[in-house]
């Protein structure tokens, strides 16, 4: 049975020092969020690390409210509970516009420093199904965006949404010349209220990242606030769906939306419809284990085609984004928030592959550039340990070629959320902000991989498209 | 010599036609009386016989668009609509007619339209207001609409009017997210109408 809410707020432990009105005050939100109508079906789903993940999430919350307010004076502590309060205002009351709270909620989960990412997840998802935007709202913006009422412009559209999108809905559509598409709009203005929001969390937040590596948290903050306000624009999502459409075009069975780019704008997109099934509802079909497997290798095959060939980032590895089709292929949604990598963040990436793969000294050589260490850091033998755990957790499906991997098995999984947890503890921080999405993308790969409890020859794909990538 | 009742129809018609011209290229403001005389044709006291003030023929304007904006909005109406969607339909079908007038559309909200505004140009405002909200009484007919609510709705209404005609966001997007939300208070506004508020109708 999924978790409540209530649920959530029960789970967090008991402690005599910690600090009351903040959470108070995220009960309250909590509470408030409760009153919403919460969404069932596929999204809900979507939530699928079950009771277990109840647990981490208070465990983590704990944590993050012990831990953020544990080394400082007592004046100070007040501050930053005032600003944790402003900021989780900020976060409940975003809930007016659909997609806000999520978007902030996946700039904040991948930030596991500043507030768990299963809560956030979790936060996100109460807000999927926010009031949608009405067809005769919709078709004014469709005008003024396209130049023409959506039945002028396109050969038949219907009038109701068949899927929610983070910053908008979805709807079916015909085009002209008879192709089915599926039109993703957003919400009027949207793009430009997330904007402020960020400006107002960056104000209120800024303060409360305290510790030795402020400097490098608040470059990792801009760097993932950047790339969200570059989701906002669906016409750089239209240029990554091209890409990796042509990237991938030569492995059989894998799908990614061809764009209609006359029918698409800064806030509308026109792309091919594909038939079938999200991952949820697939998995509901209680697919064999060989179909399951098939899947998965797909998904890492495809994925990393587009990591190290293309170096791209797809960094949305959600259940949501995940089809399979009605012939089978696998579909790949949602290219909003990749990211390409420059030169720069290539070298970062490639030097944790070297690095995993030489001694000790050549691994704290890479880790020093990779995580912006510095000498004193390099010296510290328990964050280097912290390090080297995380990359090896990081490695491990990889480290064999002949034999397939079993995300069947939760403690993997688990594994890695205590390690992000423990290195938000200790506040071993500190890294590129290319890292971030890296991280992103592998444990969202996983977990999906988890989520299909499939088998997969991770190591052999990942050497094959690494050496296709010239690594 | 005496003026036919068509030659005077013909004359308000082109000054309409001419005002309509000059208000859009040069601007409501850059537009005087003299420059709306001679090009229709008339001498400038002339002009004054058909409308009392610029004001007066820029209301005049907004007021013919209105009506084919409310032509345009029971052709737009597909029979599936809620009372929102149909409120909706019904200003942005008047936006969309006002889309050329939008620089001016400020003063007629300032003079027509204003509790305070002349006489003369407020009678013109009288008629737009009274329209528009038959309309609106017609659409909320279930709820039948007290003064309050009335009085709410049209303060809805000439905000995101005002809002609307100094928009600057990319195709005035923020208007349509400013119109929803204002709608969505009207509308919530009604279900509470019988257990919170007195009925003042």
């Amino acid at each position: 049975m999924e978790p409540r809410i209530a649920d959530y707020i029960t789970a967090l432990p008991e402690e005599a020092n910690r600090p009351e009105s903040a959470q108070t005050e995220l009960a309250k939100l909590l509470e408030e969020l409760a009153m919403r109508p919460i969404p069932t079906g596929r999204v809900h789903r979507a939530w699928s690390l079950g009771t277990l993940s109840a647990k981490i999430a208070a465990g983590w919350m704990t944590t993050f409210v012990r831990g953020a307010f544990a080394s400082e004076k007592e004046r100070e502590r007040e501050q930053s509970e005032a600003r944790l309060r402003a900021a989780l205002t900020i976060f409940g009351r975003m809930g007016y516009l659909r997609g806000a709270v999520m978007k902030v909620g996946q700039l904040i989960s991948n930030y596991p420093n500043l507030v768990p990412r299963e809560l956030t997840e979790m936060l996100a998802n109460l807000h999927f199904e926010a009031p949608p935007m009405h067809y005769a709202l919709l078709a004014e913006h469709v005008r003024h965006e396209l130049g023409g009422d959506p039945d002028d412009v396109f050969q038949s559209f219907e009038t109701h949404a068949f899927a929610a999108a983070s910053l908008g809905q979805v709807h079916r559509a015909r085009s002209k010349s008879g192709d089915e598409l599926a039109v993703k709009i957003q919400y009027p203005g949207i793009g430009r209220t997330i904007q402020a929001d960020f400006r107002n969390m960056s104000l209120l937040l800024g303060p409360m990242l305290l510790g030795g590596d402020r400097d490098n948290l608040i470059e990792q903050y801009s760097y993932v606030r950047d790339m969200m306000l570059l989701e906002l624009d669906y016409q750089s999502e239209a240029r990554f769906l091209e890409r990796a459409r042509t990237a991938l075009a030569d492995i059989d069975d894998v799908v990614v939306p061809r764009v209609y780019t006359d029918l698409s704008t800064g806030c509308v997109l026109s792309m091919e419809r594909l038939e079938g099934l999200h991952l949820a509802e697939w998995l509901d079909t209680d697919p064999s284990q060989e179909e399951r497997n098939r899947i998965a290798d797909l998904l890492f095959r495809s994925t990393s085609r587009l990591f190290f060939s293309e170096r791209l980032c797809w960094g949305d590895p959600h259940p949501g984004n995940v089809m399979v089709l009605n012939d089978g292929r696998l579909g790949l949604l949602d290219f909003g928030s990749c990211r390409a990598f420059d030169d720069h963040e290539w070298r970062i990436i490639t030097l944790g592959v070297y690095g995993y793969r030489g001694g000790d000294e050549e691994f704290n050589e890479s880790m020093r550039v990779a995580c912006d260490l510095s000498d004193k850091q390099v010296a510290d033998t328990g964050r280097m340990k912290y390090i080297k755990d995380y990359v090896s957790w990081y490695w491990e499906p990889m480290d064999k070629l002949d034999e397939a991997f079993d995300f069947t098995d939760p403690a993997y999984i688990q594994r890695g959320m205590e390690l992000f947890g423990e290195g938000s503890r200790k506040r071993y921080t500190r890294s590129h902000p290319v890292n971030l999405y890296n991280a992103r993308f592998l444990y969202g790969i996983r977990a999906l991989a988890h989520m299909m409890r499939a088998q997969v020859f991770v190591g052999r794909i990942y050497e094959e498209e690494l050496k296709r990538g010239g690594i | 010599m005496k003026v036919s009742r068509e030659a005077k129809r013909a004359t308000r018609k082109r000054i309409v036609k001419v005002a309509q011209k000059l208000f859009v290229e040069r601007g409501f403001d850059a537009t005087t009386t003299r420059d709306l005389a001679t090009s229709a044709d008339i001498a400038k006291g002339t002009l004054f016989n058909y409308f009392e003030s610029k004001e007066a023929l820029a209301a005049t304007l907004v007021a013919d668009a209105l009506e084919l904006a409310r032509e345009d909005f029971r052709g737009r109406l597909r029979g599936e609509e809620d009372l929102q969607q149909q409120l909706f339909l019904h200003i942005s079908a008047g936006f969309r007619r006002l889309e050329p007038y939008r620089t001016f559309v400020g003063a007629v909200l300032e003079t027509a339209l204003s509790p305070f505004a002349k006489n003369g140009v407020s009678s013109l405002g009288d008629e737009l207001r009274i329209d528009h909200l038959e309309v609106v009484r017609e659409l909320t007919a279930e709820q039948s609409l007290d003064v309050v609510r009335l009085h709410l709705y049209w303060s809805l209404y000439l905000g995101v009017a005002a809002f609307w005609a100094a928009d600057e966001s990319p195709n005035q997007e923020d208007t349509l997210a400013v119109l929803d939300e204002s709608l969505r208070v009207f509308v919530l506004s009604l279900s509470d109408q019988g257990g919170n508020s007195p009925s003042r109708s």
